[in-house]
């Protein structure tokens, strides 16, 4: 069942493969939006370990773009690198999770590293 | 033309655990070859975040990733490691002795007596375009590498991406190409200063021509590459005459061939067992990033501790009749050959 009050933070991940999943974050994550999907058994290489430099975690943010801290200018460095990068792309890593992601929608990009 | 090298240990990676490898291979009288796809030592460390500190390297409380590259460079250095860089390991023969012949993408032939596999989470490959016809004109004007700065020369040549490398060889080129078209899917360049300033006067003094806020959405050509497709953020498609396309997306790392060589894989990473960090296929070790065993942490120092008890193991194939003693450098000291 997908909670819909704020006990916890849930997300709609659509992975790699096009299977969409609701994540919950508690509020008291310490780590990164790329770390919480890694945690959750989404297949994250993370080449850079989370420094915003590999774009293995890049993501499309289907819905709640706004809703979202803007990134960084390390992060649209590394996106402007990308073939596949649209207006809506953020890198994973990038983004501390918040309740700012209540109900927000992400597509995993590229293909699954293993 | 072919290139033969011979040596006691092969190690496929030169990032900060192959590196060391060397150190540890050398204590024991063991020589090293070092192959690795990138152009330079150091692996990721070099190749995505050179500036960046690293804090858990144990005696060094801070170190920039670099740094480490060239201290341990300099730790190495007594054992005269051998190097082919900028080429990929494409084949890997055991012979009936045991020993190893390694080839690579450019011909380089190594026989080993052990191969050391350090590469970390894999080969690093360019990100290429999503574009249907691609790999057809791969080679046939499609180069994801400016390998061969002549080739360009009066050419027609369209290079696409927003970061260093598509700005620094944009200005280099636009002084040997016929005509240059950059074409980057956002509207503002984030690379170094001086390198948007060159770019941006290049375009003002129309010696190239900038397509911002557009992607290549098509190549055109029967054999040979002859025209892109520009698509700009409204939809509206042009082509322009290409004899070249160069996509600069950067580098991401792949399994490559390692896949290939029958080794047991788990999740894209090399089983191996922890007494020795052997794999399945006797001779060939794993150790760093690329290797998996329960509890596996993916830190340089653990790369490090791997290396060290490969070593031991090695020891035994490459000198079969010898008696191997455990010594400390605090108390013999590193003598090179």
């Amino acid at each position: 069942m997908v909670s819909t009050d704020f006990d916890q933070i849930v997300l709609q991940v659509t992975d790699r493969l096009g299977q969409t999943h609701a994540v919950n974050i508690p509020h008291n994550a310490e780590l990164n939006l790329m770390e919480v999907l890694k945690t959750s058994e989404f297949k994250m290489r993370a080449t850079c370990g989370g420094m915003g430099l590999c774009a293995d975690c890049h993501c499309q943010v289907e819905e709640g773009l706004d809703q979202l801290p803007p990134p960084t200018f390390q992060e649209l460095e590394t996106l402007d690198t990308l073939p596949d990068a649209t207006a809506k792309s953020r890198l994973a890593c990038q983004i501390m999770p918040g309740e700012y992601l209540h109900h927000v929608s992400i597509q995993l990009m590229g293909k699954d590293p293993y | 033309m072919e290139n033969k090298v011979k040596t006691d240990i092969c190690i496929i990676g030169a990032g900060p655990v192959g590196l060391f490898a060397v150190f540890e291979a050398g204590l024991l009288k063991m020589r090293c070859h070092l192959i690795d796809v990138l152009p330079q030592v150091g692996g990721q460390l070099t190749e995505i975040y050179p500036q960046k500190p690293i804090y858990d390297i144990p005696g060094l409380p801070e170190v920039n990733a670099q740094d480490l590259i060239e201290n341990l460079k300099q730790q190495i250095a007594p054992f005269k490691p051998t190097f082919t860089l900028g080429e990929k390991v494409v084949e890997v023969i055991k012979l009936e002795t045991g020993e190893f012949i390694i080839r690579t993408s450019e011909n380089t032939i190594v026989e080993s007596k052990v191969i050391v596999i350090a590469g970390g989470l894999g080969c690093f490959e360019p990100r290429k375009p999503e574009l249907t016809n691609l790999v057809r004109f791969e080679g046939r004007g499609v180069n994801y590498f400016v390998k061969n700065v002549e080739q360009y020369r009066g050419k027609y040549v369209v290079i696409a991406g927003g970061g260093d490398s598509a700005l620094d060889w944009t200005i280099y080129l636009s002084d040997i190409a016929e005509h240059i078209t950059l074409v980057h899917r956002s509207e503002s360049f984030r690379g170094a200063p001086d390198s948007v300033d060159k770019v941006y006067a290049l375009a003002r003094e129309g010696k190239i021509d900038l397509a911002l806020k557009a992607n290549v959405s098509g190549l055109i050509g029967e054999d040979q590459l002859e025209a892109v497709v520009v698509e700009n953020a409204d939809g509206t498609k042009l082509p322009i005459i290409a004899d070249y396309f160069v996509p600069l997306f950067g580098l991401t790392p792949k399994l490559g061939p390692i896949a290939n060589w029958g080794l047991n894989l788990h999740n894209a990473a090399i089983e191996v067992d922890t007494f020795d960090y052997a794999t399945n296929v006797p001779g060939i070790f794993a150790i760093g990033d690329i290797n998996t065993y329960p509890g596996k942490l993916k830190l340089i120092l653990c790369g490090f501790h791997e290396a060290a008890l490969m070593a031991q193991s090695a020891f035994h194939i490459v000198y079969p009749n010898q008696k191997r003693t455990f010594k400390y450098t605090t108390v013999y000291g590193v003598h090179g050959f």
